[in-house]
């Protein structure tokens, strides 16, 4: 859906939101969560050396 | 001085020189493009707020700079865009999303104050995926500002979450345009728009100033009508930011003329892929193959590590995402996101285990030294950016998947590099259909120059990145 749009006097764009949606079901949410525990499953499936140090850190 | 259309096609270096010879003012360029950035933009939906009245005001400064000579390299007086992510002080940041429509900062982002005392000219805040995306979304209309249409076809998506980026570049309302990548979110609509996108090295670019989606995984970069203008914006924006815990305390001094020589490369790279893009797309893809062979690189058959890349980037943005959004989400205010798959994946979120998180980023320890260990034998990859182009606008989102048959290639090179904070560029390829494709080239951590180099010397050979769209203006 395009959303409508209306020049303001200072320049800017003012853009009308589009409608606002219906809150999501618990369906919704619960087939999210379930998502989540399949990526959960799927990465039981690595084999993970012996941890000598917190994984907390990331760098490139 | 009347401003023609290829001024709204030129790159940043066409653009400078025309500045500096005076064939028009800064005043007048500003002012031509925030024209078309109001209306063609908003007609696309790539604008988010134009900035006319501060741009114009900065173009002045830079006119009076420029008659002084007082020069401050390539970027200046280059009117550019930026995602609705970057704080710009005083001004609505509204991560695309009606929640946050009247959020502002009372700083800019590292990388806005960058380009600015660069002098650039930031034209306009341009659209995007609410909150980026995070953790999955499912339309492309999924944003404050509606679905931001291709400018090649608008029938078609622009791509996302740095959606109004990838528009506004292809289209030409901008010169250049700061966009974010999590996972694909510069690739991405840099591919569906025919406009070169570059995500670089995870720390390479500060964040600070921009809304986090996953902190281990946000990247902002800039998407150009070139691989010569990525690494000019690069240039100025990298660095190191005490602000920004991510930093990797690393610049980007451009300088081409070192460039290694193409035979020094060895690039990997799986057929496979070539062969399972969009059946429309094969000539295509078939042609840029070709000409990556002719620069002289040696090409090398290898397939990406094997790791649930799906299960990894799912579980470590959802959980990062969760805690950034945590008062956003219990609040009750993520109920008035767009899209209601967003809004229940970022509730579900919540309830990831810690374990599961600590588990991926475990394994991510795994794919960076997976990755090592290919660039021992490899100096770059080569994969298709997307394996098709635009899908149409109302096309339900997120049914990727791993490709069946043929063996894992390169397909999941956009989670995989972004899990291992790895550089990539998008190159325009060629055309689909009408509809822009891309190839990437992706780099070990802190090889931008390289990935850069190679990016260079394809479109020295093709001209598929001065297309234009037919927008009929």
């Amino acid at each position: 859906m395009v959303a409508g749009t209306a020049v303001l006097s200072s320049g800017a764009i003012a853009q009308a939101p589009p409608a606002a949606p219906a809150p999501d079901s618990d369906a919704e949410t619960s087939a999210a969560r379930a998502g989540f525990r399949d990526a959960a499953r799927e990465l039981a499936t690595v084999k993970l050396p012996r941890a000598t140090e917190p994984a907390s850190r990331f760098e490139a | 001085m009347a401003i023609s259309g290829d001024v709204f096609f030129a790159t940043i270096s066409e653009l400078s020189a025309k500045l500096r010879a005076k064939e028009f003012s800064a005043v007048e360029l500003t002012r031509a493009f925030c024209d078309r950035l109001e209306s063609i933009g908003a007609r696309h939906n790539a604008l988010a707020l134009s900035l006319r009245k501060d741009a114009l005001r900065k173009a002045r400064d830079v006119d009076g700079d420029l008659k002084r000579e007082r020069t401050r390299g390539p970027l200046q007086g280059i009117p550019y865009g930026a995602k609705d992510l970057l704080a710009v002080k005083k001004h609505p940041t509204t991560w695309g999303s009606r929640v946050f429509a009247g959020q502002v900062f009372d700083d800019d982002a590292t990388v806005i104050q960058k380009l600015d005392n660069a002098g650039a000219i930031l034209i306009g805040k341009l659209s995007m995926i609410e909150l980026a995306g995070g953790p999955s979304y499912g339309s492309a209309a999924a944003s404050l500002t509606g679905a931001t249409l291709n400018p090649w076809d608008r029938s078609r998506w622009a791509g996302g979450s740095s959606s109004g980026p990838g528009a506004a570049v292809a289209a030409g309302l901008v010169t250049f345009a700061l966009g974010s990548e999590t996972s694909g979110s510069i690739i991405t609509p840099s591919a569906y728009c025919g406009v070169t996108g570059y995500r670089p090295t995870y720390g390479l670019v500060s964040r600070h100033g921009a809304m986090a989606l996953a902190w281990t995984l946000d990247k902002i970069g800039p998407m150009c009508r070139s691989a010569d203008d990525c690494a000019l914006v690069l240039h100025e924006i990298a660095g190191a930011d005490p602000e920004d815990p991510g930093s990797a305390r690393k610049g980007f001094p451009y300088k081409p003329q070192f460039d290694r020589k193409m035979a020094d490369f060895t690039i990997g790279y799986a057929p496979v892929d070539f062969e399972r893009v969009a059946p429309e797309a094969r000539e295509a893809f078939a042609t840029a193959l070709g000409v990556v062979k002719s620069l002289g690189v040696r090409l090398k058959e290898v397939e990406i590590p094997d790791f649930p890349y799906g299960a990894l980037v799912q579980t470590v943005i959802g959980a990062e995402a969760a805690s950034i959004f945590e008062d956003f989400i219990r609040s009750g205010q993520v109920n008035q996101m767009a899209d209601r798959k967003q809004a229940a994946g970022l509730k579900a979120a919540l309830d990831i285990p810690a374990i599961d998180y600590l588990k991926a980023m475990r394994t991510r320890s795994l794919v960076r030294q997976a990755f090592r260990d290919m660039f021992v034998n490899v100096d770059l990859l080569l994969a298709p950016a997307r394996g098709g182009p635009a899908p149409p606008v109302a096309t339900a989102l997120g049914g990727g998947g791993t490709p069946m048959g043929g063996g894992r290639g390169l397909a999941a090179i956009i989670p995989a590099g972004n899990l291992a904070g790895l550089p990539a560029i998008s190159l325009p390829c060629g055309f689909a259909g009408g509809l822009p494709v891309a190839i990437s080239i992706i780099g070990r951590p802190l090889f931008d120059h390289h990935v850069i180099g190679v990016g260079r010397a394809f479109q020295a050979q093709t001209d598929w990145h001065r297309r234009r769209p037919p927008l009929g203006v």
